[in-house]
This record gives structure tokens, sequence and C-alpha cells, in this order.
């Protein structure tokens, strides 16, 4: 039995249906990314887990009860909110104990929890402070911290990184690792950044217009992407579609392309026809031998680690990822072989891949 | 530092007109409380023989002062008395207001419900109209209700929300992040607890505009105090000065005017100290209402 | 005892509201709906039992008797004056103060010294200001001979109204200034910086940039102007205890209504008032909504 269930959820605001027929699984101690760009429905989904967001259609299932009707103080949950929602005018001691307070939570026993909490998230010398006096990563700490001492079901994250710049965004993202390797406590974390989902889940749920598109651990997401919009939104650079034909023996032609494509990529058996073949900017080599196409080169784009060369070729634009040491400039024309087995073919119309 | 443009002669003559308005109509304002503070200053004797602007002899005669504090004749009510009857008033309608204007901007602001923007619309054009209009039947009211002739109208007719308050607190509610709500809930805070224990503090700088505010215009107040009530006993500090003015003679001017610098000396302090407060409530009270 | 979210809601909304919309309905919506019906009786303001329905009789009275309305018209054309010489006077003044010259906050605070005082201390410094022996005469004295003297405030010399004019001005420029000056602070600066770099004057600055940002602004405070001076009641009340030729609408009102006990003559004017005002605020309300549409940048 899962941890956290959902089985045909939908929700409508007035005439939008904001989510359709969403059914996901999560296992006890799973870290769940709901990934999708805005207006996905992501973060209604993680309001209708919390209650927060009533009357939907469908059932939730939190740690075997069924919380569909249950108020959001019932369900076992706590939720890190996007701007993290703590209260400015009570200390860090406090904010994390209002909620026992609320709930009558004896003295001895709330500040016990409270120096537990702080101990486990390096915040003990931080109690007496105010909200408006931490960094960005401790009023993130301050926020878990509040979870934590109510010892929940299930975390939920509301794009808490999605304030911070990005060194501080980096660092903190690396705390919620170590923290969830540590308390392995259940985890539902809604972002529209596709790096974030990738390092910090074991399990990338991907939502376009409201509909489910993919689950799947990251690596499987990344590797084996249901459709061009799964191929599309993961990766960075994004991956390059080449539009052209395919035969029933599995050659793809168009876009300065002819090649035959291994039997592995495919599904089934190739269905002849338009489409898009999907090639992963690291997937190229630049080699004279048997190159499969020649790149004008437009700019590069150094990063340290790789050069991104983008450029044209046969009128569609590509972009390859090179080694840091490669000399390339604009205007060169450097021939590209490509690592076919990695290829992505998808149906030019549905967009879905063969 | 930027370089200094030299000044143009037609630029520094322009500037030297701006300035020699703001001079002149500065000395206009200033010129009547000068001459107030000046013959308050005044023994009998001088008072009468000198002129309204020459100083006193004296910059530490208060005399007409003790006499305004411990009249030797009492004519109705000290200025303690009204000092302590507007007190009463201002911390009664004032807690009012601000427990119930507060509580209506939360609802309002936060939840979504069938004539919510009526309210808005009934506190804006109800509200707007000048309690000068209807004496005559909110008079009626305040018979059917027993408050006739008592401070307690008062407090009653001041501690309805008026649309300016009502707005700052909206205005305010709009930058509390709605998530602080939300976590609330989920923690197990119930709306009572999220307004008294979260919202309400979380107010307090509005609270602070709101209360600035209203206080200077009930402090200030006269028309509804005349109209309601104009028992002696029950005098606030604007009826105070009015029934002084009446029975004023030549020789007693000088002590009226002491009387008039005490009473304004409250707010007039108050204003050097919260012109901040004051200027912001009038801009986002008048401009965006 | 648990409630469901929803009910917790609406037992919420109606323990907030409920004491707000109590206190909405008895002391604003009732005594408007009561002063159109004490407006068609006789009420004499004290006995209910002997008010008899009298339908428009109260409003022929009114125009057809009392010449005294005809007064108090023309006294609130001083006012409305007096307020737009204000205006004026606080637009100027808070477009110098906003090119934050030395000294401007001073200044700022000393015009608004009046709008803080009491009201009936204001109404009094002010009297005593203008007495016969007052400051004012004295000062006119030094340029114009000791022998000068003129009686500002006598109601039956004709400067009275003049000077009760004058001493709204004084008490409530401070505050056309305050919110002139917080219109004038929400121009964004960069719109100054572009216009000079054009090589805009100081005049021309003003008239391309500055007025049309605070048209609105001015234009809603020479309507509540329009209707203040309508409703002038507490500064002739307390300079010239609105004696003879300085009395107003208002006062008139006050007078019928609760010295002469006639109730339903003063609930007639107070209707009549009523209209008038809310006429103005429609007509406010209408152009201000056309004006707000053709400058994206209002501020209402």
């Amino acid at each position: 039995m899962s941890f956290l269930k959902l089985d045909n959820v939908s929700k409508s605001f007035g005439a939008v249906k904001a989510l359709k027929n969403v059914s996901f699984e999560a296992e006890a101690g799973s870290f769940v990314v709901l990934l999708g760009p805005s207006g996905c429905g992501k973060s209604t989904l993680l309001r209708l887990i919390t209650g927060l967001t009533e009357d939907h259609e469908g059932e939730i299932w939190i740690n075997d009860r069924r919380v569909t009707d249950l108020d959001p103080k019932d369900r076992r949950v706590a939720m890190v909110f996007q701007s993290y929602a703590l209260y400015p005018h009570l200390t860090v001691a406090k904010n994390i104990s209002f909620g026992m307070e609320i709930n009558r939570v004896a003295r001895a026993d709330r500040d016990r929890r409270v120096l537990e909490a702080a101990r486990a998230l390096q915040l003990e010398d931080l109690l007496h402070r105010y909200p408006s006096q931490l960094s960005g990563g401790q009023r993130q700490r301050v926020a878990i911290g509040r979870c934590l001492v109510r010892e929940p079901d299930l975390f939920l994250f509301d794009e808490p990184l999605s304030n911070l710049d990005a060194k501080l965004r980096h660092d903190t993202r690396v705390e919620l690792k170590h923290l969830h390797q540590r308390l392995k406590a259940t985890t539902v974390y809604v972002t529209h950044d596709q790096h974030e989902a990738m390092t910090l889940a074991s399990k990338v749920v991907l939502l376009k217009d409201g509909e489910i598109v993919q689950i799947a651990s990251p690596t499987e997401l990344y590797a084996h992407p249901v459709n061009r919009f799964a191929a599309t939104f993961i990766g960075s650079p994004q991956i390059n579609l080449v539009k052209g034909d395919l035969s029933a023996e599995g050659w793809f032609n168009g876009g300065g392309l002819h090649v035959e494509l291994p039997r592995s990529v495919f599904a089934d058996v190739p269905k002849p026809g338009r489409v898009e073949l999907g090639l992963r900017s690291e997937d190229a080599d630049i080699t004279n031998s048997n190159k499969h196409m020649t790149l004008k080169v437009d700019y590069v784009e150094p990063t340290g680690s790789d050069l991104f060369v983008n450029g044209i070729a046969a009128g569609q634009e590509i972009v390859v990822r090179v080694d840091r040491t490669t000399v390339v400039g604009p205007g060169d024309e450097v021939p590209i072989r490509w690592d076919l087995n990695a290829a992505l073919v998808f149906d030019a119309s549905s967009g879905a891949r063969l | 530092m930027s370089r200094r443009h030299r000044m143009t002669p037609l630029k520094a003559l322009s500037l030297a007109f701006q300035y020699l308005t703001l001079v002149v109509i500065s000395i206009i304002v200033l010129l009547p409380l000068w001459s107030l503070i000046v013959s308050s200053l005044k023994a009998p004797r001088e008072y009468l023989d000198t002129n309204r602007i020459v100083p006193p002899q004296n910059w530490f005669n208060m005399s007409n002062y003790l006499e305004a504090i411990y009249p030797e004749q009492a004519n109705g009510i000290t200025i303690g008395g009204a000092f302590l009857n507007t007190g009463i008033i201002l911390v009664c309608s004032l807690v009012l207001l601000i427990l119930f204007g507060s509580m209506a901007a939360f609802t309002i602001n936060r939840f979504k419900f069938r004539g919510r923007l009526l309210i808005l619309g009934a506190y804006a054009a109800l509200v707007a109209v000048p309690g000068i209009l209807t004496p005559v039947s909110t008079f009626q009211v305040l018979k059917l209700l027993s408050l006739t002739n008592s401070k307690w109208a008062l407090v009653v007719l001041y501690s309805g929300a008026d649309i300016v308050s009502l707005l700052i607190f909206i205005q305010f509610l709009r930058g509390i992040s709605t998530e602080i709500d939300d976590s609330a809930r989920i923690e197990g805070a119930n709306y009572f607890q999220i307004f008294f224990r979260l919202i309400l503090p979380m107010l307090t700088p509005a609270i602070a505009t709101v209360v600035i505010l209203r206080t200077v215009g009930i402090y200030n107040d006269f028309v509804l105090p005349y109209i309601y009530v104009p028992q002696p006993q029950e005098a606030t500090v604007s009826m105070m000065l009015w029934n002084m003015a009446g029975y004023q003679s030549g020789t007693t001017q000088a002590v009226l005017l002491a009387a008039i610098v005490l009473v304004i000396l409250p707010t007039v302090i108050g204003f050097f100290f919260l012109q901040r407060f004051i200027y912001a409530g009038i801009t986002s009270g008048s401009v965006k209402g | 005892m648990t409630l469901d979210a929803q009910a917790q809601r609406k037992l919420t909304i109606f323990v907030f509201l409920i004491v707000p919309i109590t206190t909405l309905v008895v002391l604003n919506i009732y005594p408007i709906l009561q002063l159109f019906w004490i407006s068609l009786t006789d009420f004499n303001s004290i006995n209910w039992r002997r008010a008899k329905f009298v339908g428009i009789r109260n409003f022929v009275d009114l125009f057809t008797f009392d010449k005294d309305l005809t007064l108090t018209m023309v006294n609130s054309l001083y006012y409305l004056a007096g307020s737009i010489i204000q205006l004026t006077l606080a637009t100027w003044f808070a477009v110098v103060l906003n090119q934050r010259l030395p000294g401007s906050r001073l200044f700022r605070t000393i015009l608004f010294i009046p709008f803080v005082l009491n009201t009936v201390a204001a109404g009094l410094i002010f009297r005593n200001f203008l007495e016969l022996n007052g400051a004012f005469n004295d000062i006119l004295q030094l340029f114009l001979g000791p022998d000068f003297k003129v009686a500002w405030l006598d109601s039956s010399k004709g400067y009275s109204n003049f000077s009760l004019a004058a001493a709204s001005v004084w008490r409530y420029l401070g505050f056309n200034l305050v919110v002139t000056f917080g219109a004038l602070q929400a121009i964004p600066q960069d719109q100054y910086d572009a216009a000079k770099l054009e090589g805009a004057n100081q005049w021309q600055q003003f008239w391309r940039i500055t007025f049309p940002s605070i048209r609105l602004v001015l234009f809603l405070q020479f309507m509540l102007s329009v209707v203040g001076s309508l409703e002038v009641f507490e500064v002739p009340l307390l300079i010239t205890r609105g004696a003879g030729e300085t009395s107003t609408f208002a006062i008139k009102m006050v007078e019928t209504g609760f010295q002469n006990k006639r109730a339903g003559t003063a609930a007639a004017m107070a209707v009549l008032m009523l209209c008038i005002v809310v006429v103005i605020f429609i007509v406010t309300r209408l152009i201000s909504q056309r004006r707000d549409r053709e400058n994206t940048g209002g501020l209402i």
C-alpha cells in the first residue's frame, strides 16, 4: 500500500478545468516533485492535498486514511510555503510553537519539541530572533522546523526556492536534500524548475494543462520522455528537434540528416510518416569520420565546463555541447556526428514518442 | 559629489520668488498663533494696554493658565473634566473602531461572499453623507437608544467605521500574504485565531495610522458634541472652549486664550512627532479612495 | 463541536460583520431613510404621535417663503471662491515643496498646523486675530497709520463673509497641500529626467507632466470643495456665532430643527441638500471615471 494516493482527482474553477483525472501514488519516504510550467495545475494539486482548496472530484488517501473530506488541520500534513509564511511579529521559537499553542499542547512538551527541532535544523542560536532578522536560508529552516514539530505524515513544499538568489538557491537545495536523506519523511514538492526537480526527486510527476504527462524517476524522465513536451521541458539546453520523414525500414530523412536509426530507439516497429527527431546536445561529437551533418556556427556560449555551440544545419537551429577545449568560432563550419542510440523519435502531429 | 551646475539668473530669480511665497504664507499662517501665545502670557493690565503682537513682559507669566485650570468661579466644567471626558470618548471609540473596522476589513479582504462589494459600496456612499445633514433623524435614533445628552452618544457615533479607516486596513491586508492564513489553517487555527493572534498584531502599522488620523478627527470635532451633547458636565474640550467663549468678558479673554493653548497643545505636539503618519493616512485615504 | 470549513467560514463572516453592519444600518442607513419620512410630516422633534403627514408642504414652504435660504446660498459662494483660491495656493505650494528645496519639510509642517488644531480653538484663534483690537488690525496700523481700524467680523459692515472664507482657507490649506503633494510624489521621477534630457523647461514640465498627472486629484478636491461650501457650519458659528449676514444653510437647518423645533422643515432642508450632494457626487464619479480611462496613470 502506498503512503500517498490520489485517485482520479479533478478540480474546476467555474468553467476552467484546472485538474483532469489526476492519479498517482507515492511510497513512504519518497520525494515526489510535481513539475510543470506555470498554470499547469501543480500548485492547485498541492492545495488539494492540504485541503486548503475544497470541492474536488476523486479521492485522496494519506497513510491509509481517506482524507478527501477532512479539514487541513486534520490531515496531518505540514507545508512550507513559497513566501515561507513566517509570522513576522513572533520570534522563531514562537513561530515554531504556534501550531502547538493553538492545539493546546502542554508547555513543557512544546518547549522540548521546539528545542529538538531547533537542534535538528541548527536554529538554536536563532530562537529569539524575528523572521526579519534572518537570511533566506534560515527562514526556510524555520518554516521546516514549524513542520517538523507537528510530526506530520506528509511534508509539502510549494516552490520554496523561487524567492532566493542563485547561490542561496543551490545551498538551500543541498540542505533540503540532506534533510530528506536524514529524516526520510514523505515529501511532495512543487516547482517549475526542472533542475530542482531532477536533483531532488525520487519521483517526478510532470504536469501540463491539468493533466499528468508522465510519472517517472528523474533519470527515466530524461532518457525516456513519453512525448515531445516531456523531452523539451527537461534538459538544458533544450533538446534539438529535427523535422523529417521516417521510413518503414527505420531511415530518418530531413534537416540535412539521412540516417538509419537503431531499432532500440523504437518501442515498436517503425511507423512511416512525418516525425521529429529529438537529439540531446551532449550526444554530439565534432568529428570528420562518418559525419551526420555540417553545422554553421552562429555563436558559442562557454559555460565553464562545456561549450554550447549554437548554429544552423540545413535551415534548422541546432545546439551541441562539446568539450571546453574545442576551438570553434562564429562562421566556422563544423562536422557533427550524433550518438543515434540516444535519439528520440516523436510523431510530428501528436508529439507522442514512437 | 555631482558637478554643480551654475545657476542662470532667471533660475535664481524664480527660486527666490518661490521662497518668498513660502515665507509670506508661513508668516500669515503663524501670525494668529503668535498672537494667541503672546496674548495668553500677558497680565490683565498688560493685555489691555499693549497690542496683540508684541511679546509679553514676562514669558513665564502663567497666571492665565493657572486661572484656566483652577477657575475662581466655575462655569460648568473645568479643563481637567473636559480632558477626562474627551479621553474617555477617545479611548472607547478608538478601541471599538479598530476592532470592528479591522474585522470588517478582514472579512471583506479575505472571503469571497455575496454582498461583499455591496458592503464596501455602502460604506463609501453612506458614510460619505456628512453627519451635518442628518442631525434631525440621528437625534431620534439616539433618543431611541437612550443615548442623548451623554458622552456615550459620541462614542457610538465615532466608533462606526469610516471608509478611510476601512480602506487603510484593506490596503494593508492586501500586503499580508494569504499564505499566512493558509499556514495557520494547516496548523489547526480557526479564523478567529488567525485574525486575533496573527492578522491583528500584523496590522499594527495600519492601526497606528488609523488611531492617529481618528484621534485628530475626534479630539478636534465640534459638530457632533454641539448638536447631540450640549450638557456642560458632559463637555468635551471643544464644548468646554465653546461654553467658555460664551461667558467671556474683557478681563477673562486672556484666560480663554490660555485655555485654547492648553487644548491645542497635545495635538500640535503629537503632530510634530507623528506627521509622517498623518500625511500617509491622508494620502492613502483620500487619493486612493 | 467541530464545524466543516464551509460552516466555519460562514460563521466567521457573520460574527465579524454583525456589529459593523448593525452600526451602519442604525447610524447611517436608517437616519437617512427616516429623514425622508420626517420631511413629509410636521413633526416637532418631540412628540411622534402629534406628527401629521403633510405631503410636500415643507418643500413648498422652503421655496416660497424662506428668503433666508437665498442668503445662505449666496453665502456659500464666498466659501466656494475661498476654496478655489485655497486649491490654487495649495497646488502652487505643493509643486514648490515637491522640488525638495532645503527647508521644504519645515514649510510643509508650518502650513499643516492649522489643520490639526481643535475646531473650536481654531475658530476662536481666528476670531481673536480679526477682532477690532486684534492682531490683524495692529499689523495694518503699522503700515496704514494708527487710526486704521476695520470691523472685519461685524456682519453689518459687509466684510464678515470674506473674513470667514479667509478663516476657512487658513484652516484647510494644509490639507489640500498634503493631498496634492501626495499625488505629485506618485509621479515617477524618470518622466522628469526624460523631459529634461529633451530640453523641456520648468514651465513645460509642469504643463506636460505634472498637471496631467494631478488633474484628477485636483478635480476631486474641487468637487469636494463645492460640497463643502454648501455645508459650511462650524466656521461662521464659531467666529460670528452665525449671526445675521453670515448664516449658512447648515446653521439655518440646525436652528430650525433644534431651537425652533420644526423638525419637518429641517428634514426637508436636509433632503434638499442631500439631493444636491448626491447629484454632485454622481457627476464627479462619472467625470472622474472617464478621466481615469483617458489617463491610465490615474490614482483613483
